[in-house]
């Protein structure tokens, strides 16, 4: 009985020495499971503060699980409020790939997704066994313990989710820790989201008001060309008229040919800015989203052609208009007024673009046409002027577009070209262009005799 | 007062002077010619600053009414030939349409400048004044 007694309390005394020796060891190992998460902390606070794209902070917090929770790997999603899918931002341990099965999961399916929806932590210990856990076969294989999903939340809203899984149980320090680095890097991700939000709308503001001060900065280009493009032929027409007040001031003898020169010179230049002034018109009329109205009646290109080239050859004594027609007459069903502009733009732009002077040379003559069955009228306009910059061409029919070897030399509003391609095409017709820098333009168009 | 005086001396010149106008708007070119020819002056027209050029070189012409915005030479080139050629002997006459007579005539040494569309009046006026003042 003695030894028995003996024996009983040595052994007590033996577990009075174990259980002190673990408490010590439990307390040691409780110093060093604080160090570890407030090295955790550390690591993610850091990893948040820094500047750096948000993709890399989230990585180096992946990082930092791995390393101070002893998991196998990390991973953090976010949430896109538009699709309601969790984006995959960052891996850390044994996968680092951001593409694959789990790099977008949409909020309710998956273990992840499921997360997400319940705005739920889910933990477990057990993973083998958990009816969370689909991938049964991967986890045994690769010895997987424990699972700790946790949602992002900012203001009861998931940003993302974040999770780990490790080959040995996480204490209930480690998952306090985990919740409260869930919460900083819930305000990581939404402080992001806000400041790219705000660097979207800051983009998009300064876009809209470049865009506004190019579209001003059109409207004064115009307007100046507009302006200078009206006042020139008003010079002629004031001044011949002060000139004939002049004169009859004076009682001179009235000279009848030069008074009708006079008179000549002013209906020539009141074409020129009718022409012009019903080309704004017109392009007002397009640029409110409507087709010009057309008044159609049946006209003879032949004569049309001839009548333009006689009043602008009128102006210029440095070029020469040729016209040449194949036939007498070629009849077309158009719009008069709005046919002659088109000519007229056509053989002034020929003059205006050929400062040294030249031959200018009009053909017109009647085609049959792709599917027209009556055939096309067929004017070609050729100069020997400056010609158009070949990288010029493609936009030459644009509003407000003049080449560049003409810009800020000789003045022009931009629009009669388009203007032309307009009218000719509610015509049923075409126009087309050829050039060569240096060498002279010629103008194609053609409209059908049918309608 | 001035203004007849001068006019009865260029009345009593036997040979008329000699203008050149310089425009690319054929309509406003024929224009001044009618007024300065109903002056009695003889008037030279250019349509752009080569053909300009090209005249000022042969004969030095007595004024020049120049359009700044012409086609393939500016009006700035033929004014600083002009200065190179005679210096500040042919006074120059400035005409523009877009508003900046002012600046542009200071920079070209422009003794006079008219802003289109400009009265007979004032463009017969700068001529004799600037033909008075040389």
């Amino acid at each position: 009985m003695d030894d028995l007694e003996q024996s009983t309390a040595a052994l007590l005394e033996e577990l009075d020495v174990l259980r002190a020796r673990v408490a010590m060891l439990e307390q040691g190992e409780g110093l060093q499971e604080s160090q570890r998460i407030a090295a955790l902390s550390r690591d993610v606070g850091v990893a948040l503060v820094q500047d750096m794209p948000l993709q890399q902070s989230l990585q180096q917090c992946a990082q930092a699980f791995v390393h101070h929770l002893d998991a196998a790997f990390a991973r953090i999603w976010t949430l896109n409020i538009d699709t309601q899918v969790l984006e995959l931002q960052a891996s850390a341990g044994l996968y680092t790939h951001l593409d694959g099965a789990h790099s977008r999961v949409p909020v309710g399916s998956l273990k992840i997704g499921l997360i997400a929806a319940e705005r739920l932590p889910h933990l477990t210990n057990t993973v083998i066994g958990d009816p969370r856990v689909s991938e049964q076969e991967w986890a045994k294989r690769e010895g997987m313990v424990a699972f700790a999903g946790y949602p992002l939340l900012i203001e009861e809203k998931v940003v993302g989710v974040m999770a780990l899984f490790a080959r040995k149980p996480l204490t209930p320090t480690v998952l306090d820790a985990m919740a409260s680095v869930a919460n900083v890097i819930a305000l990581g991700i939404d402080h992001k989201r806000v400041e790219d939000e705000r660097e979207h709308l800051l983009l998009e503001e300064q876009q809209a008001r470049d865009q506004a001060e190019a579209a001003l900065q059109v409207r004064n280009i115009f307007l100046s060309a507009i302006s200078h493009d009206l006042k020139t032929p008003l010079t002629a027409i004031k001044g011949t008229v002060q000139i004939w007040q002049r004169r009859a001031m004076r009682a001179q003898a009235l000279d009848i040919s030069q008074l009708l020169k006079g008179l000549d010179l002013i209906e020539s230049a009141t074409r020129n800015m009718t022409v012009m002034i019903d080309d704004v018109l017109d392009l007002a009329q397009l640029q409110s989203g409507q087709q010009l109205e057309l008044s159609i009646s049946q006209l003879d290109v032949v004569a049309l052609v001839q009548q333009v080239a006689a009043a602008l050859q009128a102006t210029t004594t440095r070029h020469r208009i040729r016209v040449e027609a194949a036939v007498p007459h070629v009849l077309i069903p158009g719009d008069v007024v709005r046919l002659d502009r088109v000519m007229a733009n056509l053989l002034s732009n020929a003059i205006k673009y050929s400062p040294q002077g030249g031959t200018i040379t009009v053909t017109v003559s009647q085609e049959g046409c792709e599917d027209k069955s009556g055939g096309c009228a067929v004017v070609e306009v050729s100069d020997q002027g400056l010609g158009i910059p070949a990288a010029d061409l493609p936009h030459i029919f644009d509003q407000f577009r003049r080449a560049t070897n003409v810009t800020g030399r000789i003045l022009g509003m931009g629009i009669g070209l388009a203007n032309c391609l307009q009218i000719v095409r509610q015509h049923g017709g075409t126009i087309s262009v050829t050039s060569l820098e240096g060498s002279g333009t010629t103008f194609l168009v053609r409209l059908p005799c049918n309608g | 007062m001035e203004k007849d005086q001068h006019q009865s001396l260029l009345g009593a010149r036997p040979t008329p002077e000699q203008i050149l106008v310089v425009d690319d708007d054929a309509h406003v070119l024929q224009m001044i010619q009618w007024v300065l020819q109903d002056e009695g002056f003889e008037v030279q027209t250019a349509a752009e600053g080569q053909e300009a050029l090209t005249l000022v070189r042969r004969h030095r012409p007595a004024l020049l009414i120049l359009d700044m915005g012409l086609p393939l030479l500016d009006g700035s080139h033929v004014a600083a030939e002009l200065h190179t050629l005679y210096g500040t002997a042919v006074p120059i006459v400035l005409i523009t349409a877009d508003g900046h007579a002012a600046q542009k005539g200071r920079q070209i040494g422009a003794s006079a400048f008219l802003h289109k569309p400009f009265e007979i009046a004032d463009l017969v006026q700068a001529v004799k004044r600037s033909l008075t003042s040389r």
